[in-house]
């Protein structure tokens, strides 16, 4: 039987991950973490095959700085990132950490449990996109990659000067990103359009 | 040809007259000169000057004093002098008077140019600071037209004496129309007439130095500048309440929808265990496990049990694993410091079992008025060299500045993690 190690810092959520994993019959759990900080400490204390791991856990830690490391480190054991944030860089982001799986954690068990067999048998499950969020009068899938970059550094307060700067892009061409969500989304101004896209999960700071 | 003697009275009197004056003119040049002590030109005419006024009186007067008396001892030489044609010592007198006029002119324009004490005090009177030079003692040596205006203005008298002066608008009582606005090093004053003054006191070798400047342009941007910041924190403040809103919302979102699983769940499980019951073909040890969870499910506690405290949670998953970990002092309150240092604890305990093989972590928060601090030690093996911060401890050390803190690494005598952070600055970054 593989032991799993799940990590989740709402508790009744974990319950039921607890729930959907020890009544499988095919997996064993080993104690839960609330934050993602102890994920490395614990997979090296603990035989551990398989992480369900949330993005946002506990005292702030990243679910996702979590798996890269433990990636990283011990390379066999297979991660599922699970998320209930529709947050667009997450994906991409859960790519680059080499983690094996990512699914919502709206799934039901029998779905949870499906990905987590077909991890263990060595394939990579992913959304095939991230949800379509509205905001505004515009989709989420219709802002360009470049746009949702100057929204998440908006959405962290910056001005467009050092967004210009961080980007590596030109104060131009910042003004004309935002202008250009603005257009599309028919807000009136940048904070509506911050507050509206940290509102919808779509912008995530973390 | 006519000499002194025969002139008339008048004449007489106006020649000794003006002789006096040049006489009492070129008394006042020499002094004058001899007390700067350069300037032989002006020297030399003053004392001709002196001698040739003072000679013609002496003498003429002489001559006046034989005529009137009979038995008065007349001099040979003043009796011949008195003779002798006017037209020489006239001219002689006009060639000194000349010269002294010469000197005079000089002397002016070199007090015009070369500074003295009079100059320094005229050049200070015309300056819009106010400035007080004085000795230790509070006798003032110097001051000028603005500094005593604004002791007049704000005190309602002269500025006498600087040491008192110093106290009573530093510290002390004062009864005027003026505004008080900061005590201390930097008294700062509001006049009447709205313009803000800020006093500064320093002491030099052995005068002490009271300036008074204007401040009231900064005064009035620093005060624009702290409502600007009042309303910025409490801005900043509504995007945190906002923030923690949004993750709740979410959280009890997420709730809901875990209770409405559950409710469809058991719906699953009763249609397949129907289907089952009807042909059954479905694969029974699944329905047996979907019952199992089911029931699981609704014997779980619905109301969420408190979320224990991070670092009892760290500390029973330490033990877990056999490791102990020692607590000394509280943790902070500011929720970005306990982050910090939880996340900081993790990476040191995972450092622990990874590199040093220890059995024990010790953690100890040190805390001082405005600084906290924690020190994470271990009794594994010291590393063998310097460590290269790599991943955990190099995210760990940018998480601490981001918040204007330090982080110390030392291997000397075993692993040893050091974070100080400073309380305040926290604030202002949060």
């Amino acid at each position: 039987m593989y032991k799993v190690l799940i990590v989740e810092d709402d508790p009744m959520a974990r319950q039921l991950l607890e729930i959907y994993v020890r009544e499988s019959g095919r997996y064993e759990l080993v104690p839960s973490l609330a934050s993602a900080a102890l994920a490395e400490f614990c997979c090296r204390t603990h035989h551990v095959d398989l992480i369900l791991m949330d993005i946002c856990t506990a005292m702030n830690a990243s679910g996702l700085v979590a798996a890269e490391k433990v990636k990283k480190y011990f390379p066999h054991i297979r991660i599922v990132m699970i998320t209930s944030q529709p947050e667009c860089s997450f994906l991409d982001r859960a790519r680059a950490a080499n983690v094996d799986s990512f699914w919502y954690k709206s799934a039901t068990a029998s779905e949870l449990l499906f990905v987590m067999d077909r991890t263990m048998a060595g394939e990579c499950v992913y959304p095939a996109s991230t949800p379509r969020l509205q905001i505004g009068y515009a989709f989420s899938d219709s802002f360009s990659a470049r746009e949702l970059e100057v929204l998440r550094e908006l959405v962290s307060g910056e001005t467009d000067a050092v967004i210009a700067e961080r980007l590596h892009l030109s104060l131009r061409t910042v003004k004309s990103h935002i202008q250009s969500l603005l257009n599309k989304t028919g807000l009136r101004n940048r904070t509506e359009l911050a507050v509206r896209a940290r509102e919808s999960g779509l912008i995530i700071i973390n | 040809m006519f000499g002194f003697a025969e002139l008339g009275r008048l004449p007489k009197a106006l020649i000794l007259t003006v002789s006096f004056v040049f006489l009492c003119v070129s008394v006042c040049l020499l002094i004058h000169v001899c007390r700067r002590r350069n300037g032989l030109g002006e020297a030399l005419c003053a004392l001709l000057g002196v001698l040739y006024c003072g000679g013609m009186i002496v003498i003429y007067d002489a001559y006046e004093k034989g005529a009137f008396y009979d038995n008065w001892p007349l001099h040979p030489f003043a009796e011949r002098a008195a003779e002798f044609p006017l037209i020489f010592p006239l001219s002689g007198l006009c060639v000194v008077i000349f010269l002294l006029f010469v000197s005079l002119a000089r002397e002016w324009k070199r007090e015009k140019r070369s500074i003295t004490s009079s100059s320094v005090k005229e050049s200070i009177d015309c300056l819009t600071t106010g400035l007080c030079f004085s000795y230790p003692n509070g006798i003032v040596v110097l001051v000028n037209h603005q500094m005593n205006a604004l002791c007049y203005r704000i005190l309602g008298e002269d500025l006498q004496n600087a040491v008192s002066f110093w106290e009573r608008i530093s510290e002390g009582e004062f009864h005027g129309t003026a505004e008080r606005l900061s005590f201390g090093a930097h008294p700062m004053f509001r006049l009447k007439d709205g313009t803000v003054w800020t006093f500064g006191r320093e002491e030099m070798q052995d005068v002490v130095q009271i300036t008074a400047v204007e401040t009231t342009r900064l005064h009035a941007i620093t005060e624009e500048l702290r409502n600007h910041n009042l309303e910025l924190a409490a801005m900043n403040l509504r995007l945190k309440k906002h923030a923690e809103n949004v993750e709740e919302m979410t959280r009890a979102k997420e709730r809901l929808e875990i209770k409405a699983r559950i409710h469809s769940e058991f719906g699953k499980a009763l249609l397949s265990t129907r289907r089952y019951l009807q042909d059954e073909e479905a694969d029974a040890e699944e329905i047996l496990n979907e019952w199992k969870r089911n029931i699981a499910m609704l014997r779980m506690k619905t109301v969420a049990p408190r979320d224990e405290d991070p670092m009892s949670i760290l500390m029973k998953v330490a033990s877990a694993a056999g490791i102990t970990v020692e607590l000394c002092g509280d943790m902070p309150e500011e929720e970005s410091i306990r982050q910090l240092f939880f996340e900081a604890a993790s990476e040191a305990l995972t450092n622990a079992v990874a590199h040093a093989g220890a059995t024990c972590l010790h953690i100890e928060v040190m805390r001082e008025a405005e600084r906290v601090s924690v020190r994470f030690t271990n009794d594994g093996m010291p590393p063998p060299d310097a460590i290269a911060e790599g991943g955990g401890l190099g995210a760990l050390r940018q998480k601490t500045e981001r918040i204007g803190g330090e982080m110390q690494v030392e291997t000397a005598n075993g692993f040893a993690l050091t974070l100080s952070v400073l309380r305040k600055e926290v604030n202002r970054f949060v």
